[in-house]
């Protein structure tokens, strides 16, 4: 008796578990329809939705209005939920047609072969306008994958009144590394604030962008090598441009407000804000919460000071359109793509918290504070992504950590990045 | 079937009728991904397109590596920092609440308020409890005058600590709603017969109203450990982990493999390391608790 | 006498003194959390001792930047369903797993015990594929199963240490009456059990209130979108946090709110089930 009942219910369960099997070995097989009739396209900007939607709602109307066998469905997705919505998407193949990203994740999921190459499929109107750095940003294996839409590049953050107040000249932010250590150490000693805000809280890509961004400063270049995808200070010929630009943010943190790990950006923001640092290297987020400030001249910005090679040259951080190679409708959403780069759009879009993509659109910028941030892209360099940078970002932010909490010195630091990074590369 | 036949009449039956739906619920929603997790775990996986290929247990070898024992080390230490804390202060707190007292009602409302505010929320409000400059803890105990200079509560040495604290602010209401459940369940003619043999309140806790509750107790703390070990939100956000690692716990080391570093296949083989090492303990302690209740 | 009634003083001083640090730790964060969401955007990390701006507007304007009563409809229907599912379910196998003993029941408790030690965010991906398949993405009912099939372990496991401790010798005498097993489950055991059943409720409930990773995994549309990941969505490069903190304050609310007229309720109920 009991042996029977076992067996019916040990039955019942394995006939549960294939009938589950089956079903979801037959998932995936989808019915494609043509591209004859009314089209809808899917469109994912992550961000905030009620800042995105202002922007994005009246740019699909006109588009609706100028095609009208295209519909465009606009859906919600914010950065905290990023990472696992993509790979859900991506798993089920239900990306949408047009979708806003960073690069590190599109390049992995195009060696997937899960992101259309636009290489070729652009208008060359479009391809000339963008910055030519933001648009190698968007390449790798020397295919386009994504189209920048948004980007940020490294910029030097002051408060003009300390700056009076320790008898330097707003009008001349330091142009170098040591003018920059020398100034905050001359704030420190006339005010009692420290010179510099410090953050590197976020281990990863943030500390790894500035680290970046002072190395390429130091050499004059990219620290990105893009044909053999790894990281210019990971070569040994490099070593002391490397321990040099460590050494210099190992110098930073004396000048810095104490507790430098427990900071992240918002926080060194607000310490700029407030007037309790007197500079900080940030990206164009900085203007929202001092945009007062910058209005009435207390704050000013400036390119980041320039190391040995005696140019300010910031890494380039880009997020931008991508089409999925899931997309029913590729013709579609590349006209659409399009669309969104306009001149006129793309500055709706810039809005959201970008330096300028197009030159057309820097051309409709005035002022001295768009000069320094459109001359930070002209003279920038397209931050070094492959698929498997959050890797590398993860070693370099660490290290970087223990750095700048003074547990390890910068030579130490190299060799310690350099064998993590390798590490990475041989997995490749 | 039998038990279509004959509904009422089987006892032999009846017991997995009782269970039969949770059963079914088990292996729909949770048999799939089980068998998932091992395939993944035995060979290359990402998370886009599942696993790839055989890898000849690549993915175990991380396992082996001394980052990896230190991710142990800290876990550890936050998996018993934080149940011992948990089961501590929810026992004095439920113990506090149970009885009648003005304003109880009150009190229990309010004790449950972390439960429901989202890990990632919860994180934030702690980083700007604590944070070293704006932080309130520090204000108002610079303007007390215990301490001179702010304390940093998320440097190298007290990073794990802070997190465990906070883990405890937000496991304890789980802890205390049940224990005070249980402790409703404890017979008033009991305590009132320990007070009368002049028990003291100590002896009333240890010979009355513990071994009444032991098996809430046990079950609660089981689940709780459970729940430490998945929870990676609130680190993450308060810490990502540093500095240096100081506060990479296990769940941490899998969400970056799986997320940050794409590797679903090394993620997949600490989960299942994992899962099998507690397995054995909780099998281990779930004997225990059946051996006492026989 | 007097000694006892100091006694008793000292007793009542003691556990005030226990709940006040308690409430002090618990409602730390929450103050700072109410301070922020008083503050304007511009002020967010000046002062967090006390509010300076008093910007009330911000409880306001969190319902015009999110759809925050759509979001707490969605909340309230995965936190229902999966307190409901996981009772009903709960009982039954709680009841089973306390009056009787069989074959595979060790085995049983354990596999519920290990269940809740599947890390979510790799069983997402094929609970996502399943559920997808059996066409429930974009439902309640899908995530309500998935919080169900990996929060049910824990309803189960208190459940039974309540059922445990009823006697046995009740069960038996309903069953000479004749009573079937059901029956005496309904009608003997479970008003015997409210303490228990009504606090594996509400820890259901607030477990399906604080859900995330499924309902964003599982669903699309915004009339699905909890609180949870409605609000979270605010996070960016600058994010507002006075709005997620005045967000997830008023979140806070109704839960606790659902919370003790549940308790009540269900108490109440279920007391007069077994008078009757």
């Amino acid at each position: 008796m009991n042996r029977i009942t076992r067996r019916r219910a040990a039955m019942l369960i394995a006939t549960a578990a294939t009938a589950t099997l089956v079903s979801v070995g037959a998932a995936g097989a989808q019915s494609a329809s043509g591209e004859a009739g009314p089209v809808t396209l899917t469109f994912m900007r992550t961000g905030t939705p009620s800042i995105l939607h202002p922007i994005f709602d009246p740019i699909i109307a006109e588009f609706e209005k100028q095609n009208p066998d295209i519909t465009v469905d606009m859906q919600d997705l914010g950065w905290a939920d990023a990472a696992t919505s993509l790979s859900v998407m991506a798993a089920s193949k239900t990306l949408p047609d047009v979708m806003y990203h960073l690069p590190g994740t599109v390049f992995d999921m195009a060696q997937k072969g899960l992101v259309l190459d636009l290489t070729g499929k652009l208008s060359a109107q479009l391809t000339s306008d963008i910055y030519p750095a933001l648009l190698k940003a968007g390449q790798y294996d020397g295919k386009q994958y994504l189209v920048p839409s948004g980007a940020s590049t490294l910029l030097l953050w002051y408060n003009a009144k300390l700056f009076e107040a320790a008898g330097l000249d707003p009008d001349a932010p330091p142009a170098t590394w040591d003018e920059m250590l020398a100034a905050a150490n001359k704030i420190h000693a006339a005010t009692g604030v420290p010179g510099l805000g410090l953050y590197s809280k976020p281990a990863g890509g943030e500390t790894s962008f500035v680290f970046e961004s002072l190395f390429a400063s130091q050499i004059g270049g990219s620290a990105w090598d893009s044909s053999k995808n790894a990281y210019v200070y990971d070569d040994p010929a490099q070593a002391d441009n490397a321990t040099a630009t460590l050494k210099f943010m190992q110098d930073m943190v004396a000048e810095a407000q104490p507790s430098v790990v427990e900071y992240g950006r918002f926080d060194t923001r607000t310490l700029l804000r407030d007037g309790k640092v007197a500079m900080v290297m940030d990206s164009v987020n900085m203007a929202v919460q001092i945009k007062d400030q910058l209005a009435d001249g207390t704050m000013r910005v400036a390119r980041i000071p320039a190391g040995a090679s005696g140019a300010s040259v910031s890494a380039i951080n880009v997020g931008g359109w991508y089409i999925p190679t899931n997309s029913q409708h590729p013709e579609a959403a590349i006209r659409f793509l399009e669309f969104l780069m306009t001149t006129q759009n793309q500055i709706a879009h810039t809005s959201y918290g970008s330096v300028p993509i197009l030159k057309s659109e820097a051309a409709t910028y005035t002022g001295d504070y768009w000069k320094t941030i459109t001359d930070s892209v002209t003279d920038g360099v397209a931050e070094g992504v492959a698929p498997d940078t959050p890797a590398l970002w993860a070693v370099t932010g660490e290290q970087l950590q223990a750095l700048l909490t003074g547990d390890q010195s910068p030579a130490d630091t190299l060799g310690n990045i350099r064998a993590g990074h390798d590490e990475v590369y041989d997995k490749r | 079937m039998d038990a279509v036949r004959r509904p009422r009449f089987s006892p032999r039956l009846a017991p997995y009728l009782f269970i039969l739906p949770t059963v079914v619920l088990f292996v729909v929603v949770l048999g799939v991904p089980l068998i998932n997790l091992v395939v993944y775990a035995v060979g290359d996986s990402n998370i886009y397109q599942g696993f790839t290929g055989w890898n000849s247990f690549e993915n175990f070898r991380y396992l082996a590596t001394s980052r990896f024992a230190k991710t142990i080390g800290v876990t550890l230490v936050w998996l018993v920092g934080g149940v011992a804390g948990i089961v501590v202060t929810g026992m004095i707190v439920a113990l506090a609440l149970n009885r009648p007292i003005p304003g109880r009602g009150l009190f229990r409302a309010l004790v449950i308020i972390p439960w429901v505010v989202p890990h990632a929320f919860a994180a934030a409000m702690w980083s700007w409890v604590i944070h070293p400059q704006f932080g309130m803890l520090n204000e108002v105990l610079l303007r007390l005058g215990l301490i001179a200079a702010p304390i940093s509560f998320l440097s190298a040495n007290t990073a794990l600590a802070t997190v465990i604290v906070v883990r405890i602010w937000q496991g304890a209401p789980f802890m205390i709603i049940t224990l005070i459940a249980a402790l409703q369940t404890v017979p008033s003619e009991i305590e009132e017969a320990a007070d009368l043999d002049g028990a003291n309140a100590w002896q009333k806790f240890r010979y009355v109203t513990l071994p009444h509750i032991l098996p809430v107790l046990m079950v609660s703390t089981l689940i709780i450990s459970a729940w430490t070990l998945q929870i990676f939100d609130t680190v993450y956000i308060m810490t990502n982990g540093g500095p240096s690692r100081a506060t990479q716990i296990v769940a941490l080391d899998i969400y970056s493999k799986v997320f940050v570093e794409s590797d679903l296949g090394s993620g997949a083989a600490i989960a299942l390391v994992t899962l099998a090492v507690v397995a054995i303990i909780g099998w281990w302690a779930l004997r225990q608790q059946e051996e006492r209740a026989a | 006498m007097n000694r006892q009634v100091f006694h008793r003083a000292g007793v009542l001083l003691g556990r005030y003194a226990i709940i006040a640090v308690w409430m002090v730790f618990t409602l730390l964060p929450i103050y700072a959390a109410f301070v922020a969401s008083l503050t304007k955007f511009e002020n967010l990390g000046k002062s967090f001792l006390v509010p300076t701006d008093f910007a009330w507007q911000n409880y306001i304007d969190v319902f015009a930047r999110v759809p925050l009563l759509a979001f707490l409809q969605a909340t309230l229907v995965y936190a229902l369903g999966t307190a409901v599912l996981c009772v009903v379910l709960g009982v039954l196998a709680a009841y089973g797993l306390s009056r009787f003993r069989f074959r595979g029941k060790a085995t049983f408790v354990r596999t519920i015990f290990l269940s809740q030690l599947l890390p979510q965010v790799i069983i997402v991906v094929p609970i996502f594929m399943l559920v997808n398949q059996f066409g429930l993405y974009n439902s309640f009912i899908g995530v309500i199963l998935a919080i169900g099939a990996t929060g049910i372990a824990f309803t189960i496991l208190l459940l039974r240490s309540f059922i445990d401790g009823l006697p046995v010798a009740l069960d038996e005498a309903a069953a000479v009456d004749g009573a079937s097993r059901l029956g005496i489950l309904i009608r003997i055991v479970l008003p015997l059990a409210v303490p228990g059943i009504a606090t594996a409720f509400a820890l259901a409930f607030f477990n399906g209130w604080g859900q995330y990773l499924y309902p964003l995994v599982l669903t699309r549309s915004a009339e699905y979108t909890p609180v949870t990941v409605g609000i979270a969505r605010l996070i960016d490069n600058q994010t507002p946090w006075e709005i997620v903190m005045a967000g997830t304050l008023i979140s806070v609310v109704p839960a606790v709110v659902i919370y003790l007229l549940a308790q009540k309720f269900l108490t109440r109920g279920l007391v007069a089930g077994a008078v009757k």
